[in-house]
C-alpha cells in the first residue's frame, strides 16, 4: 500500500526573540495510509504546526526542511504558492477549531460551501447545487434546502462545525486534517461531531489526522496515535493502547487527569527533566 | 456558622420589555474548611455568583452572609471583609497587570494593607508556590500560563484570606500544568484553615477537588 | 482558542511600556523617514536653543537703508520691509513656535487624560455627561474657537497656547476614555480592587501606565497640525506681537510685497512646512511601531 502521507525528518524553526533560532519541530517522521491517525500533545508540542504545514498554512517566518513531505503523491516541499489552493480543496481538507470564525459572516451557508466547489471544478450550476445539498445532508444537517439560505450567526456552534466539515467534503479530498475540531464546543456536542468525522472518513475511505490535546478522545476514535512533546515524537503506537502505554510521557499524561477517583489526592505530574532526557 | 450563606440571590437586567435573570433564586451554604463546587456550562450564572461573593458585582438582591455577617447589596467590600475574601482568576494572561513586575504585583497588596516586612513576605509568598526570589524581577509576559497562574495564587494568599474563590483556575492550562496547579491548591488547603469555592465547567476537575457541589443551568441550581 | 492565540491577543491589547521604548528607539533609527524627522526636529531645537549664537544679525535691528534686499552673500535670505535680516528672524522664529507647541502639549494632554480616564472609569451618568461635553467642544472648528478665545483674551503667546489647548483636548479625552473603559473590564483591575487598591493609587498606578503610551502617540500625530495652527494664529496677528519674530506673522508681512520680494513670505512659509513635515515624519515612525503586521 503506497502511503497517503509520508513525512521524514521534518524540521521547522523560527527566528528567536534574542537572535538565533527556536526549533519548533525537530526531526519528525511518520507515515499513514487511509486510516485515522491521532496526534496528541500539549501546547508547544508542535502538533498544530504539523497540521498547518501539511495544509500549507505554516507562518511565513517558519523555515521548513524535510527529507520527505508527501501527501497523496504530492511533494509539498516543491509547492509554489499557486499549487496550494488546488491541493487544499481536492487533496487535503482542513477542519479547524473555531467554526464560527472560519465562516464568512456576510455570506449565506449555501454560497460559502458552493464557493469551494466552484474554485476546484467546472460544473453546471444545478449539479453544484446538488452536491452542496448532498454534502450538508451527509453531515447530518436537517433540511439542507432551508439551511443554504441561512447566515453563520443563525447557526449554533455544533451546526457551524458541521457546515465546515461539509464545505471540506464537497470537494472529496483524500485526507482530512482536523485541528482540535471540538475544543470550542460544549461537552455534549463533542462526541457527536467526532463520530460524524469518523463516519464520514470511513465511508469515503479518507485518511484522518486528528490533532488533539485530549488523550482519551484520540484513544477512543483513532486507529494509531503519535504523542508529541516540545517538537519531538515522544511515543507512537495503536491509539487504543495509549491509556496503557509504558512510555514515561504518555503514561504520566494519562495519569495526571483529575476525576472523582483521584479526589483529595495529589495527582502525578510530569518530570520534565526525565522526559527531556529520554527523548 | 457557615462561611457563605446565600438565600434567594437574584441578578437580572432589562432587555427591552423582558427581564433576563442571570442568577435566579439561588440559595446555598458553604461550611468552614470545605471545597465547594459550582458546575455549569457557560452562561449558567456560576461566574456571576462567584463575582458577587468576591464583591466585584454589587448589583444583586436577596440575602448574603459572609462569615456570619450580612452583606448589603450595592455596597463595596471594605476593611477586614475585603481582606478575608480573595480570588484566583481564569485567564492567566489577563489577571496580572502587563506593565508591573512580579515584585510590584505581590508587594502592593501588602503595602496598601500596611503589612510590615514586605520584601520578606514576597519571598515567602513566592516560595509557597514553588518559585525562587529571582522571578520577582520579571514581568508577566515573560512567564508561561502555568507560572502566571501560580503568581495569581500567591497574590491571592498574601493577605491570609479565609475564603478563596477560584474562577475556572485551570481551564486555560494544559492537562499536565493543570495537575500541578490542582496539586498546589490541594497542598495549600492541607496547610492552613481556608475555605474554597471553585467554579468550573469541567466536571472532572470539580469531582477531584470538591467535597460538595451544585450544578447550575440558566441561572438556577438544578442539582 | 489555543494558548498561543490568547497570549498574542493579550499582549497586543496592553503593550509593555519598557518594551515599547525599546521598539521606539529601534524604529526611529531603523526607518529612513523617521530618522529624517528626528534629525530635522533636533536641528529645530538646536536653532531655538542657540539662536543668539547662530543668527548672523540681531532679528529686531532695523536698517531702513537695507530694506527689501534680495538673497545675497551678506543676507542669505535677504531683508524684509524694515531692513531686518530674514534668516536671523527665521532662526529666532523657532522659539515662539516650539514654545507654543510645548505649552499646548503639556496642558492639553493632561486635561484630556483627566477627563477621559475619569469618564471611562466612572461609567454611568458621569461618563455620559463628560463625553457629551467633550463632543460639544469637539464639534466646534478648532481654529475658529481659538480665534474667539484670543479675541476675548487678547493676542500673545500664552493666550494663543491657552486657546489651542482649550479646543484641542477632546481627541485625547475620547481615546483615553475608550482605553480606560476596556481596561475596566479586565481581571487585573478586578484583582487590584480585591487587594484593596482604590482611588489615586489605582488610577495612577494601574490605569494610567496603559493609557499613556497611546495618548503620547496620539499627541505625536497632532504635532504637525499644532505647528500649523500656531502659524495660522500668527498670520492673523493673534500670536506673538511684533517686533518678536514669528513665522506666521512673517508670512503675513510678506504677502504685502509677495510679487516683488517673494522671499519675505516664502522663507517663513518653507520653515513652517519643514517643521510640520519633521513632526509628521516622526509620527509616521511611531505609527509603524504600532503596526502588528510589521513583526
Amino acid at each position: 500500500m503506497s502511503n497517503l502521507v509520508n513525512v521524514q525528518n521534518l524540521a521547522i524553526s523560527f527566528p528567536a526573540a534574542g537572535g538565533g533560532r527556536f526549533e519548533a519541530i525537530r526531526s519528525l517522521s511518520f507515515a499513514m495510509g487511509a486510516e485515522k491517525l491521532g496526534i496528541v500533545g500539549e501546547s508547544g508540542s508542535g502538533k498544530s504546526l504539523t497540521a498547518l504545514t501539511l495544509s500549507g498554512l505554516a507562518p511565513r517566518a517558519a523555515a521548513i526542511t524535510a527529507d520527505r513531505l508527501e501527501v497523496a503523491g504530492n511533494d509539498l516541499r516543491r509547492f509554489t504558492p499557486r499549487d496550494w489552493p488546488a491541493y487544499r480543496g481536492a487533496v487535503a481538507g482542513l477542519v479547524m477549531q473555531d467554526p464560527k470564525s472560519a465562516l464568512n459572516p456576510s455570506l449565506t451557508i449555501g454560497r460559502q460551501v458552493e464557493e469551494t466547489l466552484r474554485f476546484h471544478h467546472r460544473l453546471p450550476a444545478r449539479e453544484r447545487r446538488e452536491r452542496v445539498l448532498a454534502a450538508l445532508d451527509a453531515v447530518g444537517l436537517p433540511d439542507p434546502k432551508t439551511l443554504v439560505t441561512l447566515y453563520p450567526h443563525q447557526l449554533s456552534g455544533g451546526m457551524g462545525q458541521r457546515v465546515m466539515i461539509a464545505a471540506m467534503l464537497v470537494n472529496e479530498p483524500k485526507l482530512l486534517i482536523a485541528d482540535e475540531p471540538t475544543s470550542a464546543l460544549d461537552e455534549a456536542l463533542r462526541e457527536q461531531v467526532l463520530e460524524l468525522l469518523v463516519s464520514v472518513v470511513e465511508s469515503r475511505r479518507m485518511g484522518l489526522i486528528l490533532i488533539s490535546h485530549d488523550l482519551a478522545q484520540v484513544a477512543r476514535h483513532c486507529d494509531r496515535a503519535l504523542v508529541m512533546y516540545r517538537g519531538r515524537l515522544a511515543d507512537e503506537g495503536r491509539a487504543a493502547d495509549l491509556p496503557t502505554s509504558t512510555n514515561l510521557y504518555t503514561s504520566t499524561l494519562w495519569a495526571c487527569r483529575p476525576s472523582a477517583a483521584t479526589h483529595g489526592q495529589l495527582l502525578p505530574t510530569l518530570d520534565r527533566a526525565a522526559i527531556e532526557a529520554s527523548l | 456558622m457557615s462561611v457563605v450563606d446565600i438565600s434567594g440571590l437574584n441578578v437580572s437586567f432589562r432587555q427591552g420589555s423582558d427581564e433576563v435573570h442571570v442568577v435566579n433564586d439561588v440559595s446555598l451554604k458553604v461550611e468552614q474548611g470545605e471545597t465547594f463546587g459550582l458546575v455549569g456550562a457557560s452562561g449558567s450564572g456560576k461566574s456571576t455568583v462567584l463575582r458577587i461573593l468576591a464583591g466585584l458585582n454589587p448589583d444583586w438582591s436577596g440575602s448574603l452572609r459572609l462569615f456570619g455577617d450580612p452583606v448589603q447589596p450595592h455596597s463595596r467590600f471594605t476593611g477586614e471583609l475585603r481582606r478575608r475574601v480573595q480570588m484566583v482568576f481564569q485567564h492567566p494572561y489577563g489577571s496580572l497587570h502587563p506593565s508591573h513586575t512580579i515584585r510590584r504585583i505581590l508587594s502592593e497588596p501588602l503595602i496598601v494593607h500596611k503589612r510590615p516586612n514586605v520584601r520578606a513576605r514576597v519571598t515567602e509568598a513566592l516560595a509557597q508556590v514553588g518559585f525562587g526570589p529571582e522571578i520577582a524581577d520579571r514581568r508577566p509576559h515573560q512567564l508561561s500560563g502555568g507560572q502566571r497562574q501560580r503568581i495569581g495564587i500567591a497574590r491571592a494568599l498574601l493577605l491570609d484570606p479565609d475564603l478563596l474563590l477560584l474562577d475556572e483556575p485551570t481551564s486555560a492550562l494544559d492537562t499536565s500544568v493543570q495537575a500541578e496547579i490542582l496539586n498546589l491548591l490541594t497542598t495549600i488547603k492541607r496547610t492552613r484553615p481556608i475555605t474554597y469555592v471553585l467554579v468550573s465547567h469541567d466536571r472532572d476537575v470539580v469531582a477531584h477537588m470538591c467535597d460538595r457541589q451544585v450544578v447550575m443551568s440558566g441561572g438556577k441550581i438544578v442539582a | 482558542m489555543t494558548l498561543e492565540h490568547a497570549e498574542a491577543a493579550a499582549t497586543s491589547i496592553a503593550p509593555d511600556a519598557g518594551e515599547t521604548s525599546r521598539r521606539l528607539l529601534l524604529t526611529l533609527f531603523g526607518s529612513p523617514t523617521a530618522t529624517l524627522g528626528v534629525i530635522l526636529i533636533v536641528l529645530l531645537l538646536l536653532a531655538a536653543l542657540f539662536a543668539p549664537l547662530i543668527a548672523p544679525y540681531d532679528p529686531i535691528a532695523q536698517d531702513i537703508a537695507q530694506r527689501l534686499l534680495p538673497p545675497s552673500a551678506t543676507h542669505w535670505l535677504g531683508t524684509d520691509g524694515f531692513g531686518r535680516d530674514v534668516l536671523s528672524r527665521l532662526i529666532f522664529g523657532t522659539r515662539p513656535s516650539l514654545t507654543l507647541l510645548a505649552l499646548v502639549v503639556v496642558t492639553s494632554l493632561p486635561i484630556g487624560l483627566v477627563v477621559g480616564i475619569g469618564a471611562g472609569f466612572s461609567g454611568g451618568w458621569v461618563e455620559r455627561v463628560l463625553m457629551r461635553f467633550t463632543d460639544i467642544v469637539m464639534a466646534f472648528p478648532q481654529l475658529v474657537l481659538a480665534l474667539a478665545f484670543v479675541a476675548m483674551l487678547g493676542p500673545g503667546l500664552i493666550n494663543s497656547a491657552l486657546a489651542l489647548t482649550i479646543t484641542g483636548w477632546p481627541a485625547y479625552a475620547r481615546q483615553a476614555r475608550t482605553e480606560t473603559a476596556a481596561i475596566r473590564q479586565s481581571d487585573f483591575l478586578a484583582a487590584a480592587q480585591m487587594a484593596g487598591i482604590t482611588g489615586p493609587r489605582l488610577l495612577f498606578g494601574h490605569v494610567l501606565p496603559l493609557v499613556l503610551p497611546g495618548a503620547i502617540i496620539r499627541v505625536a500625530l497632532d504635532l504637525g497640525g499644532i505647528i500649523l495652527n500656531a502659524a495660522a494664529l500668527g498670520f492673523l496677528g493673534l500670536g506673538v506681537q511684533p517686533p518678536t519674530p514669528e513665522w506666521g506673522t512673517m508670512v503675513s508681512d510678506g504677502t504685502k510685497v509677495i510679487f516683488d520680494q517673494w522671499w519675505i513670505a516664502a522663507a517663513p512659509g518653507a520653515a513652517i512646512l519643514i517643521a510640520s513635515l519633521a513632526f509628521n515624519l516622526l509620527a509616521d515612525g511611531l505609527r509603524d511601531i504600532l503596526d502588528p503586521r510589521r513583526e
